[in-house]
């Protein structure tokens, strides 16, 4: 249905540095910036029909974790943040095992996808923000 | 695309019965009990916005389980791909999964990994919501 070259195809287009590691999982480097000041290594794993997205920031600590936590997935439909050994990450999958068109891979499970965890982090510790 | 029309299609097809508030801006409401599955109803509502993104936000009913709910519902992200989990201002358990339907799927995409997996996982996230780590790996070997 869908293989890591593939996506690697699709998120190449964005300029966006990339490897892929011994277990065949790729890494995805995206740079910090004046939104979001911390460099973000998301790893893109398929296995068999699902494709899983587990973003994590570099050297990111808000403070009261698990409130902000709860906030961002009452907040935003995607991806789900998570506390994880009291480090935040964004996760996402999709469990695809019927057809969907190539344009659906790019545009919603890659394209979109990557723009929503970003714009995630970047809201993140934000307190303006209103439920989507 | 996504419509209502297209969603009660489907819970036709998978004999869900339903109510249709889409005139009263309420989405499709929709009831599931299982009592061997979890002691409490739940309340699933259904919204389509700009027939491109369809959600699916459940409670349940008189459901007021005891813990530190925000650490409980982590352990559920942390450990389930879907439906995601949040405690909302009430205190209320709310499971929540959502898609973005913009370009082609497929029908049978649509009816079974997006209407009928997140009716059957949020079910299954509710009964398992309370089991602590070794408890839920116990009964799963993977997230599923």
């Amino acid at each position: 249905m869908f293989t890591i070259d593939q996506i690697r195809s699709y998120t190449d287009r964005f300029g966006v540095p990339s490897y892929v590691d011994d277990d065949g999982d790729l890494h995805l480097n995206f740079a910090a910036d004046n939104d979001f000041p911390h460099n973000v290594d998301v790893v893109v794993l398929i296995d068999n029909d699902r494709l899983s997205y587990i973003a994590f920031p570099s050297d990111y600590h808000p403070d009261n974790l698990e409130y902000k936590v709860n906030r961002a997935n009452m907040r935003r439909n995607f991806p789900t943040a998570v506390m994880s050994k009291g480090e935040l990450r964004m996760e996402y999958s999709f469990y695809i095992s019927e057809d969907v068109s190539e344009e659906y891979i790019y545009d919603t499970c890659v394209r979109r996808i990557l723009g929503s965890i970003w714009n995630a982090f970047v809201e993140f510790d934000r307190d303006d923000i209103e439920e989507e | 695309m996504i419509t209502y029309e297209i969603i009660k299609e489907c819970l036709d097809i998978l004999e869900v019965n339903y109510t249709d508030l889409t005139e009263e801006n309420g989405g499709i409401a929709v009831c599931f009990f299982d009592k061997e599955t979890f002691s409490h109803e739940i309340y699933t509502n259904i919204h389509v916005v700009n027939d491109e993104l369809v959600s699916f936000i459940s409670y349940a009913d008189d459901y007021h389980p005891e813990g530190d709910l925000l650490a409980m519902a982590n352990r559920h992200n942390y450990r389930s791909h879907s439906p995601r989990c949040y405690i909302d201002d009430d205190g209320d358990v709310i499971m929540h999964q959502a898609f973005v339907l913009a370009a082609e799927v497929s029908p049978n995409y649509i009816l079974k990994d997006v209407i009928q997996a997140t009716i059957s996982l949020t079910m299954e996230a509710f009964s398992n919501f309370e089991l602590d780590m070794e408890e839920f790996s116990s009964r799963f070997s993977n997230k599923d």
